[in-house]
Parts: structure tokens; sequence; C-alpha cells
């Protein structure tokens, strides 16, 4: 195998050829001295690196046996969906988030109230006035909590839309 | 309309500006320029060419519609590959397909004649292209010996010649890392060499 190197001279391994052929992170390694008196080793060399070479298109299987009008082909199709994606509006907006806030906002503003007023029966039940309201009070309530009582009962009377200015003396109060 | 054979110096990144602004039909440009490219990385991972044409395409329609994300630091390409990475990652998870490098079939070709370049060289004689035919088989079998992330990650690098800065970017890993795996590839398809041959 090799023409011009002494015997006792030992040829490079194919597992040496290989990473001179392809550095690890691609910064070459040192060239052994005997690369440069063997020329069947130099020859080697060249070898695995045409070979590597040609296992880049290689390992693509037929995508390296497409021709351009192939690729046309497809570029073509990626710049239609392009298209398709524009004219169907799924195209994004830099204000898509601004957009998509406020809907949450606005959704949350109308259901909000809904969740917070109470039931259509106790709505029925409820006193309609201040007065009814307070004259209604539960007998096994002490002082304090006829009082505690009596002001839920007014602010749940001005949620339900009765009128601040009726001399509740809520107002005053809060 | 941008011509088809884009020059390589145009700056895609006031190319990108404009498209945001509105000139959605610059965006032609970057699918004519990396189409194949992208492709081609995502058949490394999928290993299926009809699967990797659905992976570019929805890259690129990825790209298109997240074209406000864009960082200007980075490069189109590199941002590109880094969504067509996500891709094939999320296929190859919903496809539970865990080994998606390994075991890679040995096609007709790859046991037939040598590659071209060998036959068209200064030295065709059949001693050579034996040579040359008996290397490629056993860097094949070395590179199948390769864990999947390996084998991505030094394609990448060899044949895809992506520099390392822009494999950690496009995977989401650091650039130790991916020296590392680059090492430990490398090593591997040597001790594998070695083994062949005793």
């Amino acid at each position: 195998m090799n023409e011009h190197t002494p015997d006792t001279e030992r040829h490079l391994s194919d597992a040496e050829l290989f990473a001179l052929a392809v550095p690890a992170t691609g910064d070459p390694e040192a060239i052994p001295p005997h690369l440069s008196r063997c020329n069947a080793c130099s020859r080697a060399l060249k070898e695995w690196k045409a070979t590597f070479a040609s296992l880049a298109d290689a390992e693509t299987g037929e995508l390296s046996q497409r021709t351009d009008a192939e690729w046309r082909a497809r570029e073509e199709a990626t710049l239609e969906a392009i298209r398709l994606d524009g004219r169907s509006g799924r195209r994004v907006h830099p204000w898509r988030w601004a957009v998509a806030i406020a809907a949450s906002l606005l959704v949350a503003a109308l259901l909000l109230p809904g969740l917070r007023r109470p039931p259509a029966g106790r709505i029925a039940a409820a006193p309609t006035t201040p007065a009814a309201a307070a004259a209604t009070p539960s007998p096994e309530l002490t002082g304090d909590d006829a009082a505690d009582d009596r002001l839920l009962r007014e602010a749940s009377y001005l949620a339900g839309g009765g009128d601040v200015d009726s001399g509740t003396g809520l107002e005053g109060r809060l | 309309m941008i011509p088809r054979e884009t020059p390589s110096e145009v700056d895609e990144t006031a190319l990108i500006r404009e498209i945001r602004r509105g000139r959605t039909e610059l965006f032609e440009h970057f699918v004519r320029r990396y189409q194949r490219r992208i492709t081609r990385i995502a058949y490394r991972f999928l290993r299926d060419a009809g699967e990797a044409d659905c992976a570019a395409q929805e890259s690129f329609l990825r790209a298109y519609q997240n074209l406000g994300d864009f960082r200007e630091g980075s490069t189109f390409e590199t941002w590109l590959t880094r969504i067509c990475i996500n891709w094939c990652k999320d296929r190859l998870k919903r496809h539970r397909r865990v080994v998606f490098f390994h075991q890679a079939p040995v096609r007709d070709d790859e046991e037939g004649e040598a590659p071209e370049h060998l036959a068209a060289s200064t030295d065709p004689s059949p001693e050579r292209r034996a040579a040359g035919r008996e290397i490629r088989e056993r860097l094949l079998e070395a590179l199948g010996s390769l864990s999947p992330r390996q084998r991505a990650v030094f394609e990448m690098k060899h044949f895809e010649e992506m520099s390392i800065p822009d494999i950690a970017d496009a995977t989401g890993l650091d650039t130790g890392t991916i020296k590392s795996h680059l090492f430990r590839a490398a090593r591997k398809i040597r001790e594998r060499l070695e083994d062949c041959r005793s």
C-alpha cells in the first residue's frame, strides 16, 4: 500500500483518516508528519473526504434526485399556501393580542353581573324596599348582628336597583 | 416581485421590515432561497420526503404568520430552521417515533455503483471505486450507530454546514452541548471504524 515510507512507520488507521477528514467541531486536526511522506495515506485521506462529502446528498434520500422543476413546483405550492392563508384572513396582525385582550374583557364584563346577581327565586323573596328589609330581621340575631344584617339587606336592595336617595342613611354609613 | 435568482447579498432584515409594512409578496424571496435547505433539514429528522415537504411548507407558513415575532438580532435562516426543527420534534412526538434517526433503511442505490465523483475522478481504477464503496458502507454503518440527537447535530454540522452557534440557536441547546454531541459522535464513529477493521 505504501510506496515512500520506511517499513517501520505505521500507516494511518481508518479512524485516524476519518478524524482528519471530518474534524469533530470543524477545527482541523494537527496533520501527522507521516501524511506528508506517505502517498498511500495521503490518497486515502482524499478518498475519505470525497466519500464523506458525497454522503451529504446521499443521506437525504430521494430529495437529492429531485429536478429543479420539481423543486420549483414545491416552492409554488408553499407560496400558494401562504397566499391562501393571507386571503382567508389567518394572517396575523400586530395588534392581535390587543384584540384578544379586549374581547376577553368584553366577555368578562358581560358575564360578571349575571354571575353576581342572585338566583331568580331569591330575588323574588327579597324585600322590595329598605323599609321592608329593615322590618324583617331574624329573631335570633343579637343587636350587632341585626345591624349588620340590615346593612347587608340595604346593600342588596341598592344592588338590585333601589334608590340611594330614599332615605335609608346607608350612604352615610358607607 | 423579487426575481427568482435573488442575489445572496439581499438585506433580508430590510426585506422583513418591508413585508411587515404590507409588501407581503416579498416573502417569495425566502421561499425561493430556503425551501430546499429547510426540506433537507426536515428530512434529516423525519426520514421521509413527503413529511419533509410538509414540514418545510408548514415552517414557511408559521414564519409568515409570525413574522412580527422575528427578532432582528438573528438571521431569518436560523429562525426558520428553529421553527422547522420544532415542527419536526412535535411531529415525531405525536407519532411517538422515539428512534427517528436510527436504523435508516439501506437504499438500493447504496449497494450499487460508487458515487459519481469517484467514477469521474483522476484515478477511476476498479480498486479505487471499490475502496470508495467500502468507505461509504462503513461510514453509513458508523453513522447508524449514533443516537438520534447525536446524528441530527452531526448532520447539521457536517452535511448542512451549519455553524455551531446556528445549530445551538436552531435546536435550543447551548453551544457547549452541541460541541459535546459533536465530539461524542465523532468518537463513536471512530470507535466503530476501529471495530470494523478488527
